[in-house]
């Protein structure tokens, strides 16, 4: 992969967001670059979910400025090039009557466009993504019948379907079990190694992120953090931040 | 041919019904889903006022209760995007609206109690040719505009957030179906009446969610029970000599106790 050209995918500049008058979020800047892999990580309520709906389109920010892919938030219309994996706690009834194949494809309605039927290249791009997040045999399944680490890869089907050169995770494991979990971070490093897709993730498993990402960032209100994961480990941020000692049982792939 | 077709009336009563049967889940199925069925009772209740107000001023109640449903709808809209009132209570403001306005207009004009209790319960021996005409016309705008936006829809149902993010204009395909909404609760009032027209958007889509395991299963299943239940209602109306309105409803449950004991199409 070429790192040389170091293209922003996303500028975050001096932004905070307030709910009603409470400032969740305050003066965070950060830059991800194409072909990075960026881990956030923060306690409960540091403002992380806010941060990545913000970078969605979902939240405008109370200030400072955001740019994707170098135009400013405000402007930018091209959100097939960003896919979204909410997290997996967000409503979702089991008994919704729908086929994985179904969801995977409601992913691509904002890219095909509006009162346009799927072609031939919807199609394909469906098979694709059910084919790289492995849940191509789950296809004609009802989605509330999969376990949650199927599910998971479903919905990551669902956000790959409009190829897009950014993936932005909100905590997609909570909820998974370990083995579902290695299968998981396989497919995270498939696409960010082999398919060039940029990710921004949200974990709060601070030992396993840290050792899948190129970039770290720690988060508690503001940026605590802001760098390369190993000596993030090392330095007193962690235990500043988490307050109390945390294990991290890093793992080494 | 049967009894039942020889009569005009009764032959109103079917075309328009069976219309009625495939538009309704056709809205229904969304609304199920996405936990609004509640806003087809409300625009049933604003309705009344519609047509209370066509009683009343000598228009068409049909084209009076359209255009404020319609009214009624994107101000519902309007409420839910300002996201100021709680949930669903914001519906009340419209429900109990719409009904108050009917009542006091009813109260200023007595004399049309009898029109107006065909329009409560529904009454099929009245449904005049511009009826059929207007179910008709509009029906199939419903049909087409939905069908043409499904996978949007789909999506907005689904997850309206993650809807949202793939560049989707949900604030507006939201208005736009609580207008498709209005028009479909409009069009079936004549045929199950307004306190009942909820139960032919709604049941439907809950007996299909027993037997289908796929969104298109679900919507076809739906129309399938939904004009099964609205035809068997006429024709034991018609023979039985009984309230059509409540034989449609007592047969759409029927078919929903029914789907219960199936096994699902997985």
């Amino acid at each position: 992969m070429d790192r040389g050209a170091r293209t922003p995918v996303v500028e975050v500049r001096g932004v905070c967001y307030a709910y009603a008058h409470e400032r969740v979020i305050e003066d965070i800047s950060l830059t991800v670059h194409a072909g990075d892999f960026l881990g956030i990580i923060g306690p409960n309520g540091s403002g992380k979910t806010t941060l990545l709906k913000i970078l969605v389109g979902l939240l405008r920010p109370s200030c400072g400025e955001v740019l994707l892919f170098g135009t400013e938030l405000k402007r930018f219309t091209e959100w097939r090039r960003i896919g979204y994996v909410p997290q997996r706690v967000t409503a979702f009834d089991p008994r919704f009557p729908a086929m994985v194949r179904e969801v995977v494809a409601s992913g691509r309605a904002g890219r095909t466009g509006l009162l346009r039927a799927p072609g031939k290249e919807d199609r394909r791009a469906v098979e694709r993504a059910l084919e790289v997040t492995g849940v191509a045999d789950l296809s004609g399944r009802m989605i509330g019948h999969l376990s949650s680490g199927q599910q998971q890869r479903a919905f990551i089907a669902r956000a790959l379907v409009s190829e897009p050169e950014l993936l932005v995770l909100d905590e997609p494991l909570v909820g998974v079990d370990t083995g579902a979990q290695e299968r998981f971070y396989d497919l995270l490093r498939h696409l960010h190694r082999d398919l060039n897709v940029t990710l921004v993730m949200i974990s709060h498993d601070v030992g396993v992120i840290a050792s899948e990402v190129t970039t770290l960032a720690c988060m508690n209100r503001t940026l605590v953090y802001h760098g390369e994961p190993h000596a993030f480990l090392e330095s007193d941020a962690l235990r500043a931040v988490y307050h109390t000692g945390v294990r991290v049982v890093s793992h080494v792939h | 041919m049967p009894e039942i077709l020889q009569h005009s009336f009764m032959q109103r009563a079917l075309l328009a019904g069976v219309i009625v049967g495939v538009v309704c889940p056709l809205i229904g199925v969304f609304l199920v889903l996405r936990r609004l069925s509640l806003i087809a009772d409300t625009l049933a209740h604003v309705s009344l006022a519609g047509i209370a107000v066509g009683l009343f001023a000598g228009v068409p109640p049909i084209l009076s209760a359209l255009v404020v449903a319609i009214a009624g709808g994107v101000g519902i809209e309007a409420l839910r995007a300002r996201g100021r009132m709680f949930g669903e209570a914001a519906l009340a403001v419209f429900l109990y609206g719409g009904l108050a306005v009917a009542i006091v207009l009813i109260g200023l004009a007595r004399g049309f109690t009898v029109d107006l209790f065909g329009y409560l319960f529904g009454s099929i021996t009245t449904v005049t040719p511009l009826d059929v005409w207007v179910i008709a016309a509009l029906g199939g705008l419903t049909a087409a505009t939905v069908l043409g936006l499904y996978k949007e829809l789909f999506a907005i149902t689904f997850d309206e957030e993650t809807a949202r993010t793939s560049g989707l204009p949900v604030p507006a395909l939201n208005l736009l179906f609580t207008v498709l909404t209005a028009l479909v609760v409009v069009l079936a009032m004549r045929i199950v009446g307004i306190l009942l027209v909820g139960a032919l958007l709604v049941l439907p889509t809950l007996a299909a969610m027993q037997v289908a395991s796929s969104f298109r299963g679900t919507l076809a299943a739906a129309i399938t029970f939904a004009v099964a239940a609205v035809v068997l209602g006429l024709v034991a109306a018609f023979y039985l000599d009984v309230a059509a309105g409540g034989a449609i409803v007592l047969v759409a449950l029927a078919l929903l106790g029914a789907a219960a004991v199936l096994p699902r199409g997985d």
